[in-house]
């Protein structure tokens, strides 16, 4: 039975990290672990979020939207055999001018979309969960926004768009996020 | 005087110790066993209140794990510091080092994320209590929380309640206490009335029998010296059962305590007196360096019942025979005792009571050949054994015969004469005299009838009944019954009673002799002088005749006192209008005295010895022949 003392405690924080990374980059260290933990962060948000009965009924298919070609995409492809709360995971590759439509989680990479202003205004009426790793993305109506922060990754959620959206993103997520709007 | 056993009390004892330890173990397996379920049950809330706990945290890490948010994990686990009892709580990912941890203090240890921890769910440990639970995300376990509870709140109020229980525990002990001290008292109580009634007489409050036995036997063990001895001591009230039937019980019982009262307060310390039976009482006296206390203490006795005892106005007298035995005779043997001075009562009884005899060994033989009078007695009415004899009474102012005295003579088959000394007080004892008492007053009859056939009618024949048969209320209609059969005048008849029996029992004697007299008889006192006459009862009697008892007639002339007696006997009774008569005259000085005090008749072997009927008017004839 190990007693910590805090010294070891900041030690152990720094193990953790560290650990989380490796984690993280078990899959495909070699090419960019980022990727990898923004995929990761793209799968616990869909984890964490429940989509109302008329867009997501009971074992139908999740879909994972991105464009083609974004840097998470071969992340994301991994992450295919999983299921989300009993719905299975689709990923969809769009092109540009592809539709977006029938997407429930649509991930909009920092260039991707700066292409497609207001990204807000795309999915009005529609229920999806918008994810972003620009940094002020809630500004701009994305629900979540990842960052990095002391080499950590963060979140800040925009809690009205989500609402807005008639998700319901899980208050155990909203308090990990760095900011809540 | 309370006989002590040694067994009292100590039932009660042993019942109240054995209540109090029955009392004390039930206390203290119920204590044991609040305390044992107060442990569990407090043992078991405490564990739910921690299941709560640990679901709270591992429910809110869940994304904080999912996110490897080692922060946010921690900010939920610092959660647990308002739970004072939780010393330290963990996130683990995987076995080892904790993902998160908040301890609360410095000596705080983390529990370790075991297997076995985790399969349990929980475990008690000495100090601790340890909890897992296994944090599920999206159907799978992302991470296990960790909670480490110290126990020592627990035992603070486990502490808390066996303290109280304890005290509780303690007034339910005092309380016990008090009532089993209050119960052992009263079974101690009612165990020492219940002792002391088994062996106390309630009227006299003296000894009963069977505390009599008990003590005696015990004082005989006591006695095992040769220089000390027993002495035993039996006193029968002579006349108490008719101080019974003419006062009544309740006045009975009165004098039964006031004779024990009277006895007892003359005696030593040491000496035990008891009552054994109706007007029977015992006296155990202990005597050292081979002094004889039996003899004196019986003096005593009777000088100190010749004083009457006051009883609701009315001047009692009792007396009583006395017998007494001493161990140093009996060889220590408790039945010999009382058998020894029982038949010393007896001899004192026979003797003619209010006296006391000393036990002595040929006493038995004594005993033995009363033994066998009784039993030939009861067969010598059958036998034709018993016959009349009648002796003379002489007039003096016409000298000549007016009556006879019918003296019972028994000629018994086997003991041959028997005289009536020896066997009236047997008869009187036994309870035959009733049946010979009859016999004698139908004999007299039938002899009065037969003298009538014969012209021989100018004189009365006189019966004389004895104290047990006055008792018999039919006696009366039984002599009336008797006279009609025979066809005689009762006139005739003339009852004898002794003056110490109409005093013992004053009242019904009036009752019967004024019922006789209502009927023609005459009645006559027998033994004057001998009794303890009041001269306000004498007025009372309905009597005709006083009888001068021998003994003042046997000295004189010549003592001055006797001859002063029966001057003032004549006196009195021909003051009261009463003819006197003295018996025992022998001698013709004692007849010349007679005659010249005025006394109106005389009877004894001057005139005659008692006479066979059949010789009776062979002996008239003779004497008009010599005048």
């Amino acid at each position: 039975m190990p007693t910590i003392y805090k010294p070891v405690r900041e030690v152990l924080a720094v193990l953790v990290t560290a650990w989380l990374a490796c984690v993280a980059g078990t899959a495909h260290a070699q090419h960019a672990p980022e990727n990898q933990l923004k995929a990761a962060l793209i799968f616990n948000f869909a984890l964490f979020t429940e989509w109302p009965q008329a867009y997501l009924a009971d074992g139908e298919a999740l879909s994972v939207c991105v464009a083609k070609h974004s840097l998470v995409s071969e992340a994301l492809v991994d992450l295919e055999q999983k299921s989300v709360n009993g719905h299975p995971l689709r990923i969809k590759f769009l092109s540009d001018g592809e539709s977006w439509q029938n997407c429930r989680v649509a991930y909009l990479e920092n260039d991707a979309h700066s292409k497609l202003p207001p990204a807000g205004k795309k999915f009005e009426g529609q229920s999806v969960l918008t994810i972003s790793d620009r940094p002020t993305a809630v500004d701009e109506g994305i629900m979540i926004a990842i960052a990095v922060e002391n080499s950590r990754f963060v979140f800040d959620i925009n809690a009205t768009a989500a609402r807005q959206a008639k998700l319901n993103i899980s208050s155990k997520l909203l308090r990990l996020a760095r900011k809540v709007y | 005087m309370q006989n002590k056993d040694p067994l009292a009390g100590r039932l009660s004892e042993k019942s109240a110790s054995s209540a109090l330890y029955v009392l004390c173990i039930a206390l203290f397996c119920a204590a044991v066993l609040l305390v044992s379920f107060q442990f569990l049950s407090l043992r078991q809330s405490f564990l739910e209140d921690l299941k709560v706990q640990i679901r709270i945290v591992s429910t809110n890490s869940i994304a904080a794990i999912a996110f490897r948010d080692a922060k946010a994990s921690e900010e939920i686990l610092r959660a647990m510091q308002v739970s004072s009892s939780v010393d330290s709580a963990a996130i683990y990912t995987e076995p080892g080092m904790p993902f998160a941890f908040y301890v609360r203090g410095k000596d705080s240890t983390i529990a370790a994320a075991t297997t076995e921890l985790k399969n349990a769910g929980y475990q008690f440990q000495l100090r601790h209590l340890d909890l897992a639970e296994t944090v599920n995300l999206n159907g799978k376990p992302i991470g296990l929380v960790t909670l480490r509870a110290s126990l020592d709140i627990l035992y603070m109020r486990l502490a808390t309640y066996a303290l109280i229980t304890a005290c509780v525990f303690l007034a339910s002990f005092g309380i016990g206490y008090l009532l089993v001290g209050r119960m052992r008292r009263r079974v101690a109580d009612a165990e020492a009335h219940l002792t002391y009634l088994a062996h106390t007489d309630a009227i006299t409050e003296l000894p009963n029998r069977h505390a009599f036995n008990k003590i005696l036997s015990q004082a005989l063990l006591d006695v095992r010296q040769p220089e000390n001895h027993l002495e035993l001591i039996l006193l029968d009230l002579d006349n108490f059962k008719s101080v019974n039937d003419s006062l009544g019980h309740l006045k009975g019982d009165q004098l039964l305590k006031a004779v024990g009262e009277r006895l007892s307060s003359g005696l030593r310390d040491t000496d035990i007196m008891c009552r054994i039976g109706g007007d029977e009482f015992a006296i155990i006296v202990g005597s050292r360096n081979k002094q004889h206390r039996g003899r004196p203490i019986a003096q005593k006795i009777i000088r100190a019942l010749a004083a009457p005892f006051t009883i609701d106005d009315h001047d009692v007298f009792v007396t009583a025979s006395i017998g007494t035995s001493s161990s140093a005779d009996d060889k220590l043997d408790i039945m010999a005792l009382t058998r020894n001075a029982d038949i010393a009562m007896y001899e004192a009884k026979a003797k003619g009571k209010n006296t006391f005899e000393v036990f002595k060994p040929e006493m038995n033989h004594l005993a033995q050949k009363r033994l066998s009078i009784e039993n030939n007695l009861r067969k010598a009415i059958a036998n034709d054994e018993l016959t009349l004899h009648y002796q003379p009474k002489l007039n003096l102012h016409h000298n000549r015969v007016t009556g006879f005295e019918a003296l019972l003579r028994w000629n018994s088959e086997e003991l041959g004469e028997v005289s009536p000394v020896e066997f009236i007080p047997v008869a009187e004892e036994s309870g035959l005299i009733n049946e010979i008492g009859m016999w004698v007053i139908r004999k007299a009859c039938e002899q009065i009838a037969i003298w009538e056939r014969q012209n021989l009618a100018d004189f009365k024949v006189s019966v004389n009944l004895s104290p047990r048969q006055t008792r018999n209320l039919l006696l009366a209609t039984d002599i009336l019954q008797a006279m009609h059969t025979a066809k005689i005048d009762p006139g005739r008849m003339e009852i004898e009673i002794t003056e110490t029996q109409l005093m013992e029992n004053i009242d019904s004697n009036i009752e019967l002799l004024a019922q006789l007299r209502s009927y023609g008889l005459r009645l006559s006192i027998d033994d004057f002088g001998t009794g303890y006459s009041s001269m306000a009862y004498l007025k009372r009697f309905p009597i005709n005749e006083l009888k001068i008892d021998r003994a003042f007639v046997r000295d004189i002339p010549g003592s001055g006192e006797d001859e002063a007696i029966i001057t003032s006997i004549i006196a009195l009774g021909h003051g009261l209008g009463l003819t006197v008569i003295a018996e025992g005259v022998e001698t013709k000085q004692q007849l010349a005295f007679l005659r010249s005090v005025n006394c109106d008749s005389i009877q004894g072997y001057y005139v005659a010895k008692p006479m066979p009927a059949d010789e009776v008017a062979h002996f008239l004839a003779s004497l008009e022949h010599n005048q």
